[in-house]
């Protein structure tokens, strides 16, 4: 399966850079994860618990940063391992300048998906997959722009690995868990398979 | 003397059926029986780095966790039952098919790790807990692409991805000669896409190592249980033949796929022995779409020639074959002597030559499913018959009558010789299309549809096919490479109450020999039906068989029970004269009885079986019992043919397929029960359509099957079938005693062809003048094709 995409972001690249660096940020555009757990420099462990139709399973995966080309590029390299099918992600990160405070990011890589989640609707995979990403980068534009506004944003871009804002003991936790019980105000995005689900079969649990 | 032949009588088998008492191999409980998982491959090529069993051992329940080193060198795997030679006579590649794979996996599927456990569920969970570190690698699906220079290779010690290369027919230069001066050449590049069979009860095997008789049973959903124990004892496991009973209970559905012979079958049975339990391993329906052998699969070009007067001159085909990535039991015999040889068709092509190209992938095995090379044929032949009208303006019927082969019983004239290889048995090809014509309204039909009106695309396509079934001469095949003699034994036991307990060899499941036999048996020895037993399916009852696959029980079986039940009429009759102090010669066999010709001094076969076994006033030399044994080899393949007319409607808007109407006359010899043969006829037109509109099997490029369950993989229901149309001509087949030809596959061969015909039709009619579209044939392929 073939992933592919740009979006653009009031921010300058450089602090994009510094964004995509941050393992809470990282977290939230990482489909799927709901927690993870820095295991070295540029390496993390995640565990996630997906429904999709009929399927269910409980995802153990490692991610990992590799190639960085500050403040240009990266690949994201992902492993994500559960009884019910393993899935293989391989993202090339592209950031360039689009003016002055706007920088763009694109992606392009390959999923691959093995076991039952590959020969039980995959076919609707491909097609979410798009809009999938559109969230995941409207929710990370979300975030620039509450962060911008309700603090200072990092501006020290040499920090490459700013500590983790809201962990406790290495263990980055999505701000909302389950997005059926989340407050009217908030507007973070369901689970990648949530989505997916809610897409297929509507808002019915 | 027909009381029941002929006769649609209900089938005896069907109370146990539909009440639920059917028994089959998942219903059997032994005791102190364990419960197999077998832990799959998710990948499609891969080498194992590691296998972590220790947490699953571990787990309360789990008997044992066996993996391809528990397994001896000794044991390399299940072996393929034809051989096929390439072209230069090498002989085919032929790599392992281990039971459980020790360092490479080759397809999705391949099974790697068998749990043993008090219970499935057990078993299962356990397996979760094992780790397999795996360096996943690239794969190849596609059959033509897997042929290619730097393919990844299925097979590493292998040169090539290609099992054999194989050619069959008039020489090339003839046939290219012959076309280079057609009058109009059709060429048409096609996928005869790749299906799975979906037999509605999944595999299920359970073996047994009793101690006490140092003796093996194997229960298992199987079409062939003493070709499953001789394959098994002689080629997997070494375990002498006489130590093994293979009982095939009551199978729900086949299609081909439970003809060969299966790793599980073999683990089972071996390693019950190591376990000192039985063990029974059940797939679900995930392991079923990825392990039960596939069907199709080919990639074809082919071309033919017509003259002048739309006569065919000549035609070429090429075809690549996925044989998937081990070789099944029957896997070479499809796409060559069971497709290559049927490209004569009903037609007098002077120059044919077929060029197939089998190749390995990484995907699940492909061999025979319902018509097994005769569909793929069929498709071939009648895509191009039709798409050749279409292009020189002339009607598909019409085309069809110009080339039939003249008619032809087989006895006053000789069958018909063939360009590749075959000699048809007996034929008359022009009545069955006459009568499909009639029952279509033909010209009304044409009228309609040129004066259509309600913004829809009307279309109907045609299909005149052959099979060539009641497979087969066993000198035959073992010359085209069979490792198996395909005769078939009955065994007829009159007991001495004149009851009459038959043995067959053939194996049901779903056919109803239990009836359609005993009508057979129960009219040639005039008794009642109730008083005759089909018995079948198991290796310690039936002394031996070939099973039941190529439409071949009633030809090859029936034949057998026929002549068992001859020589039980020869030696009742000596008996009879006997006590009716009178020669052999005066007497004659009716309504049960032996009377003395022209009188009324008769005895009746209950009283000649009683004296046969209680022979106290017995004639001089004769031996005790009415028991008889026969092994029938039939003379040559029975040739059933059919003229298969389907009507489709196309919403233009939407691209969406209405079948209107499927009209059928097939010729399958004589029909000893009428109601059997029309039900096979329309299971086998379901799934033929089920490949035209909504099935295939598809693999992603990373091997991936993509469409493993009934959510994604589409079966036909039955609304979405009109009432099928059918009707039957009767040209008895000349070689066998009953006359018969055999019914279970036409349905399959002739209808898919004529479906994707009717969409061509229609989208010609519509101004898109397309050569083909990729079945199945979605709205989407065929909206898409009316947007050019």
């Amino acid at each position: 399966m073939n992933v592919k995409g740009s979006h653009e972001f009031e921010v300058s690249r450089e602090k994009l850079w510094v964004y995509l660096m941050d393992p809470v940020v990282l977290a939230k555009i990482t489909p799927g994860d709901t927690k993870l757990e820095k295991t070295d420099t540029d390496s993390y462990k995640s565990n996630s618990d997906i429904k999709i139709g009929p399927v269910k399973g409980s995802f153990k995966g490692k991610l990992k940063v590799e190639n960085q080309q500050q403040p240009q590029s990266f690949t994201i390299n992902m492993e994500q391992m559960s009884k019910i099918g393993n899935a293989h992600a391989n993202i090339q990160m592209t950031l360039e300048e689009a003016g002055e405070n706007r920088s763009s990011l694109s992606f392009n890589g390959k999923a691959k998906l093995s076991g039952v989640i590959a020969r039980t609707g995959q076919r609707v995979l491909s097609g979410v997959a798009s809009s999938i990403t559109r969230e995941v980068f409207e929710s990370l534009e979300k975030h620039i722009e509450e962060d911008l506004q309700n603090a200072s944003p990092p501006t020290d871009a040499s920090t490459l690995q700013p500590e983790p804002t809201n962990t406790t003991e290495n263990q980055i936790t999505k701000t909302t868990e389950s997005p059926e019980i989340q407050t009217p105000n908030s507007k973070e995005e369901p689970s990648f398979f949530k989505r997916i689900y809610q897409w297929l079969f509507g808002n019915k649990k | 003397m027909t009381k029941y032949i002929g006769k649609s009588v209900k089938r005896l088998e069907d109370k146990r059926f539909l009440t639920g008492q059917g028994k089959y191999t998942d219903d059997i409980k032994l005791v102190n029986m364990a419960y197999a998982y077998i832990l799959r491959s998710p990948y499609a090529n891969a080498t194992i780095n590691n296998i972590d069993i220790s947490e699953a051992k571990a787990q309360p329940g789990v008997a044992a966790i066996y993996t391809g080193a528990d397994i001896p060198e000794s044991i390399a795997g299940v072996p393929c039952g034809w051989q096929v030679n390439f072209k230069n006579g090498d002989i085919m590649k032929e790599p392992p098919h281990p039971l459980l794979v020790r360092k490479k996996v080759r397809h999705v599927g391949d099974g790697v790790v068998m749990i043993v456990a008090d219970s499935r569920a057990i078993a299962k969970d356990a397996s979760e807990l094992i780790d397999i570190d795996y360096d996943i690698h690239d794969a190849v699906t596609d059959p033509k692409k897997a042929a290619e220079p730097g393919a990844p290779l299925v097979h590493e010690e292998l040169p090539s991805n290609v099992c054999f290369d194989w050619e069959l027919g008039n020489p090339k230069d003839e046939v290219a000669a012959a076309l280079a001066s057609a009058a109009h050449v059709t060429e048409l590049d096609f996928t005869n896409q790749r299906v799975v069979p979906n037999a509605m009860e999944p595999r299920s095997a359970i073996g047994h190592y009793d101690t006490a008789y140092d003796r093996y049973t194997l229960h298992t959903s199987t079409q062939n249980p003493h070709l499953t124990r001789l394959l098994m004892c002689a080629f997997v496991l070494g375990i002498p033949e006489h130590k093994v009973r293979v009982v095939g209970p009551d199978v729900g559905g086949g299609f081909g796929s439970k003809i060969f012979h299966y790793t599980e079958e073999a683990l089972v049975t071996y390693f019950s022995k190591i376990l000192g339990r039985p063990i029974k391993w059940t797939a679900d329906r995930s392991e079923a779409f990825l392990t039960d052998a596939h069907g199709r699969d080919h990639v074809t070009n082919a071309k033919m020639g017509f003259d002048a007067n739309g006569k065919i001159v000549a035609l070429q085909a090429y075809t690549y074959a996925n044989m998937g990535a081990y070789l099944s039991t029957f896997a070479p015999a499809v796409p060559t002597y069971l497709h290559g040889t049927l490209l004569q068709g009903l037609y007098t092509t002077p120059k044919i030559n077929v060029d197939v190209t089998a190749t390995f992938t990484h995907t699940n095995a492909v061999d025979a499913y319902r018509g097994a090379g005769r569909p793929e044929a069929t498709y071939l032949l009648e895509r191009l018959l039709d798409l050749a009208a279409l292009e020189m303006k002339v009607d598909p019927a019409e085309l069809r009558f110009k080339n039939f082969i003249p008619a032809f019983d087989g006895v006053t004239q000789p069958g018909y010789q063939t360009q590749v290889a075959l000699q048809y048995d007996s034929g008359n090809y022009e009545p069955v299309l006459k009568r499909a014509l009639e029952m279509v309204g033909y010209e009304a039909f044409r009228q309609e549809q040129a004066n259509q009106t309600n913004g829809k695309l009307l279309g109907i396509g045609f299909s005149t096919y052959i099979e060539a079934c009641g497979i087969a001469p066993s000198a035959v095949v073992g010359a085209l490479g069979a490792r198996a003699g395909l005769f078939e034994s009955a065994q007829v036991t009159v007991q001495p109450t004149g009851k009459v307990s038959v043995y067959t060899g053939s194996h049901s499941h779903g056919q109803g020999h239990e009836t359609t036999f005993a009508q057979v048996v129960a009219d040639k020895l005039g008794i009642p039906i109730e008083d005759v037993e089909i018995i079948h399916g198991d290796s310690d009852r039936v002394a031996f068989g070939m099973g039941t696959y190529g439409s071949r029980s009633l030809a090859v079986g029936g034949s057998a029970i026929v002549k068992s039940l001859e020589k039980v009429l020869e030696k009742g009759a000596k008996i009879a004269a006997h006590l009716l102090e009178a020669s052999a010669d005066d007497l004659e066999y009716n309504d049960g009885k032996w009377t003395v010709k022209g009188t009324d001094k008769s005895v009746a076969f209950g009283d000649v079986s009683l004296t046969a076994y209680v022979p106290h006033n017995y004639p001089e030399g004769i031996e005790p019992g009415l028991d008889f044994s026969s092994f029938y080899d039939p003379t040559n393949f029975t040739y059933p043919f059919g003229a298969h007319i389907a009507i489709v409607e196309i919403d233009k808007e939407t691209g969406a397929i209405k079948l209107k109407r499927f009209i059928a006359v097939d010729d399958v010899g004589n029909v000893i029960n009428p109601m059997i043969v029309d039900g096979q006829i329309h299971g086998g037109l379901a799934q033929g359509i089920g490949q035209a509109l909504h099935e295939g099997a598809m693999y992603d490029e990373d091997g991936q099957l993509i469409n493993g369950s009934y959510m994604d993989y589409c079966m036909p229901r039955a609304d979405d079938f009109p009432s099928f149309e059918i009707d039957r001509t009767v040209t008895p087949c000349p070689h066998n005693p009953l006359g018969v030809k055999g019914a279970g596959e036409a349905g399959t061969i002739g209808s898919t062809p004529a479906v994707v015909n009717a969409v061509i039709d229609a989208l010609w009619k519509g101004g898109h003048e397309v050569k083909d579209i990729k079945m199945p044939m979605t709205p989407e392929r065929v909206w898409n094709a009316m947007q050019d």
